[in-house]
């Protein structure tokens, strides 16, 4: 019987055979893993040009969500967002299902975008230009429609995760109390926030310099589409502080990156009010999800089993949110 | 059909079960993946024991090899070498196999050594001391037999592995063409060796920093035996340099390394005569190495598809021997 996985990393070569076979490719196809983690990403080289190809990892989406992904990608790419969109297949579609070991992984293959990733020690003018790239972004999703549905659902990801973050602190009582009160907190405020002047919409989900480049031709770039979704709007500014926090940079990077922001989109008083339980949040649902993925993936770089910095961080920030 | 893949992680929680069935341990049995790539490691907490279990690449070594690793480091460990030596299974077993998706794959549980795997920061009385306990090593293991013994040839591993180099310098055939001659001029320069009668036996096969852990108590450990075998005992040292020569980038280090290994074992002639060769082979091996690595484990920290560095080594190093 064939041992239980929890991931695998499909052959290249027999990926490189189903690309010319689902993309009607003519020639030699080229597969190299670039990154292996959450995804597993390759570039391809083939005739028409390198693309980049995600193979997602099973479970993160289904085939709806997935699609609704491509789609909005794609929508941001006619509305004048570089992104890396979805390359369509032969019969059209956008993406396709290989069965891996461990369950369905789904594949895309995108645009391949050529250009310099952002330094994660971004300055403030880089980070005001990005907070405004995001604006950008959120003004270009406000007429995109598709049939696929797809939802942030930070919330309930955040409870499903949070006791494998209690584990990892089983011994340590007063953090283990303190992450179950201020968990419960944060799931309680959140639900009460007024959709009417917190309003939702289609976000990227992860809009951090690392998921930013800056192509040949100076324009901005977005990548990573993987948590995008139906969620406050003021809520996807979260992701930049998360990172932000974890490089160690300092609050005006955050604050020009808001001034940035509201430079093309204001927020409204409660969306303001709302950024640092938005915040507290991201820091909670990151740590809480590297907690859980730590097996699967193995050590993520900065978590190892110290966790301190992450307890520093959700402390220091769940004051701010008056979350005690 | 399930989608060909190259390489797993084997789910924790069965292999737990695994452990459990299999060895005598202290109860409850948790494992946390804290290494992916070539091989995995598990850190396994049983009761308040502490191990590690190394789950080998698929269908990398044959039985016979792990046989003869087991007993080897097994011996180093009675000869008082501190190593991770294997744990003994119920059935008298120091190692198992489990059918993963992409073949079978080779588990071993080592009792655990507590301490810090030297960095690029190591100093010359470090890489002194060593270099040592790679010669204690040597002449610990000079007394040890094994039917299954594996022999290391580096030539055989160049034949083995270069094309897999090649392949990937289609597009650079002023790199490809001096990998052909490089390779040709090492080769040749071997096939001198054989009247030398050059002090083999068993060897640990990348005793590069990383693989060296001061422990708690100040000693020396030696890890990863993954590549040991039988073959000559000065290749052993220049696995040391080659990883020195790319990271350190300090010829006192590489100096301090010798000396210390000379210390306990003294090099003949026909070993202190070649040292360039030695050097250079090793850059052979290591770049066609990660040539058939790269699209198993994804970029490997310091080789991302850019073979200039492990290049520029190599035609140095080839140079220096006078093979160029």
């Amino acid at each position: 019987m064939t041992f239980p996985v929890s991931q695998s990393v499909l052959d290249s070569d027999a990926l490189a055979s189903e690309l010319a076979k689902q993309y009607g490719f003519k020639g030699a196809v080229r597969c190299r893993l670039l990154s292996r983690g959450m995804n597993d990403i390759y570039r391809i080289e083939h005739a028409n040009g390198p693309h980049a190809l995600k193979v997602a990892r099973t479970g993160k989406s289904n085939d709806d969500e997935f699609a609704y992904e491509q789609a909005y990608v794609n929508h941001l790419s006619e509305n004048g967002i570089e992104v890396p969109n979805a390359i369509p297949l032969a019969d059209g579609s956008l993406f396709f299902s290989v069965d891996a070991p461990e369950g369905k992984r789904q594949v895309v293959m995108m645009r391949w975008l050529e250009g310099q990733p952002y330094d994660i020690f971004v300055n403030e003018e880089d980070a005001h230009r990005l907070g405004a790239f995001l604006a950008d972004i959120h003004h270009a999703s406000k007429d995109f429609k598709t049939p696929h549905k797809k939802i942030v659902r930070s919330e309930p990801k955040m409870a499903e995760r949070l006791p494998y973050l209690l584990d990892m602190v089983r011994d340590r009582p007063d953090d283990h109390a303190y992450l179950e009160r201020a968990g419960a907190t944060v799931l309680e405020r959140m639900a009460a926030l007024d959709p009417a002047t917190v309003p939702s919409g289609a976000c990227h989900g992860d809009l951090q310099c690392a998921n930013a480049m800056q192509l040949e031709s100076g324009a901005l770039a977005v990548f990573d589409f993987s948590d995008c979704g139906i969620d406050p709007l003021a809520k996807d500014i979260a992701a930049f502080y998360w990172r932000n926090d974890f490089e160690g940079r300092p609050e005006t990077v955050n604050q020009a990156f808001v001034a940035g922001y509201e430079s093309v989109r204001p927020l409204s008083p409660d969306e303001k009010a709302a950024q640092p339980l938005f915040r507290l949040l991201r820091h909670f649902l990151i740590t809480s999800t590297m907690a859980q993925y730590v097996n699967r993936i193995g050590p993520v770089p900065g978590f190892d089993k110290n966790i301190e910095y992450y307890m520093d961080m959700i402390r220091r920030y769940g004051e701010q949110a008056s979350v005690s | 059909m399930v989608f060909p893949v190259i390489h797993s992680t084997l789910d924790p929680r069965a292999l737990e079960r695994e452990l459990v069935a299999r060895y005598d341990l202290a109860q409850p049995v948790h494992c946390q993946l804290i290494n992916r790539a070539n091989n995995d490691f598990y850190e396994v907490q049983a009761g308040s024991d502490r191990y590690a279990l190394r789950v080998a690449k698929a269908d990398f070594r044959t039985r016979e090899a792990y046989t003869y690793e087991a007993a080897y480091v097994h011996h180093l460990h009675t000869k008082g070498c501190q190593v991770p030596a294997p744990v003994r299974a119920n059935d008298g077993s120091l190692f198992f196999e489990v059918e993963a998706p992409e073949g079978i794959r080779t588990l071993t549980l080592m009792h655990w050594l507590d301490g810090k795997t030297f960095t690029e920061a190591m100093s010359a009385d470090d890489a002194a001391e060593v270099g040592g306990s790679l010669a204690t090593i040597h002449n610990a293991g000079a007394d040890f037999s094994s039917e299954s013994a594996r022999v290391i040839t580096a030539t055989n591993m160049l034949d083995e592995r270069i094309p897999h180099l090649l392949g990937m310098l289609e597009s650079d055939p002023e790199d490809h063409d001096f990998y052909v001659m490089a390779t040709e001029a090492v080769k040749a320069a071997y096939e001198k060796l054989g009247p030398l009668n050059l002090p083999r036996g068993p060897v640990h096969g990348d005793f590069q920093f990383a693989n060296v852990m001061r422990t708690v108590d100040g000693s020396l450990a030696a890890l990863d035996f993954d590549s040991c075998g039988v073959g000559l005992l000065i290749e052993d040292v220049f696995t040391f340099v080659w990883r020195s020569d790319m990271e350190i980038k300090d010829e006192s280090i590489n100096t301090a390394f010798i000396d210390g290994y000379k210390e306990e074992r003294p090099l003949m002639d026909g070993e202190l005569n070649n040292l360039g060769l030695f050097r250079v082979t090793r850059d052979l091996v290591m770049s066609s190495t990660f040539a058939i690595l790269i699209n198993r484990v994804g970029p490997v920290p310091g080789f991302d598809g850019d073979f200039g560095p492990f290049t520029a080594l190599a035609r140095k190093h080839l140079s220096d021997a006078g093979l160029a």
